[in-house]
């Protein structure tokens, strides 16, 4: 897996790709590290998570997503995760996320 | 009855392990993988490709061993997993048997999971998403008392499924046929 940042403005897309599980599990720590980092310190007010190259996920990335989501939130900043592919999409369906995050397909 | 296919270098007392608890005349496929071949992600691509077409959704069936792997690998602190699938009329069961057994939590956890409800995602999530996310694919999930034993049942329809499976396991059979003669 990988993941570019792009900061636009006072928002910060993060471009991911590959597949997300918990064998990535030092990369997901780092990404919630910089986000929140970013988040933390008034740098950004928006985060975007571009999912388009994302090919599989686990349950442990969704709880990477879950923590930034939740410290996002708490800096009343905003959050979407944006072009999931169908599988991707379906799990979060799954598990219900879209009752807390914007999913925009 | 198929072969047991190895990932890493599995100690043979765990392989022997594995192969007692799992023996099953019916076993389409087993699999023992060693502590580090559980943190490889290609042999989950590898199973996947294993399993024959069909019998699954593959985002499924994919999803379904990477929680029980992450369970092993992160929270059960397994030296050795074993993995065993076999089919009867409309139910896949896979069958994972692991050394040593899963912490007692796992029951807890389950049994959480089981209440239908998902966490609350604005606090710490107990026991995380694997066995919510393991339930909705599964028809039925049971640990053994001895908790070696993490077992899912899966409902497949039995006739749209049986031609491509007795190919798949013909042709298996002939590859097999076909490595011995070429020795």
């Amino acid at each position: 897996m990988a993941f570019k940042f792009r900061r636009e403005g006072n928002e910060l897309a993060v471009y991911v790709s590959g597949a997300l599980t918990f064998h990535q599990h030092a990369e997901g720590e780092q990404l919630v590290y910089q986000i929140t980092t970013l988040v933390d310190q008034g740098e950004v007010n928006s985060v975007r998570l571009n999912f388009a190259e994302v090919t599989r996920m686990d349950s442990h990335w969704l709880g990477v997503l879950i923590r930034v989501l939740r410290r996002v939130r708490e800096k009343n900043a905003g959050f979407v995760i944006e072009k999931p592919a169908v599988n991707i999409k379906k799990l979060f369906e799954m598990v219900e996320l879209n009752r807390i995050a914007e999913i925009r397909t | 009855m198929a072969e047991i296919r190895l990932f890493g270098t599995p100690d043979f007392r765990h392989i022997k392990a594995v192969r007692e608890a799992g023996f099953h005349s019916g076993n389409f496929y087993m699999a023992v993988m060693d502590g580090t071949a559980l943190w490889d992600p290609a042999v989950l691509d590898v199973i996947t490709g294993d399993f024959p077409p069909r019998l699954l959704p593959e985002t499924n069936l994919y999803l379904a061993l990477v929680e029980c792997i992450a369970n092993a690998a992160l929270h059960g602190n397994a030296e050795a997993l074993g993995l065993f699938a076999r089919k009867r009329s409309g139910v896949l069961l896979i069958s994972f048997f692991q050394t040593p057994p899963m912490a007692g939590i796992v029951v807890e956890v389950l049994r959480l999971a089981r209440s239908g409800a998902l966490p609350d995602y604005t606090c710490d999530l107990p026991g995380g998403l694997g066995f919510p996310i393991l339930l909705r694919l599964a028809e039925k999930i049971t640990i053994s008392h001895d908790r070696t034993r993490l077992q899912l049942w899966f409902r497949i329809a039995p006739e749209k499924n049986a031609v491509g499976f007795l190919t798949w396991l013909l042709g298996k059979r002939r590859n097999h046929a076909a490595a011995a003669r070429s020795v």
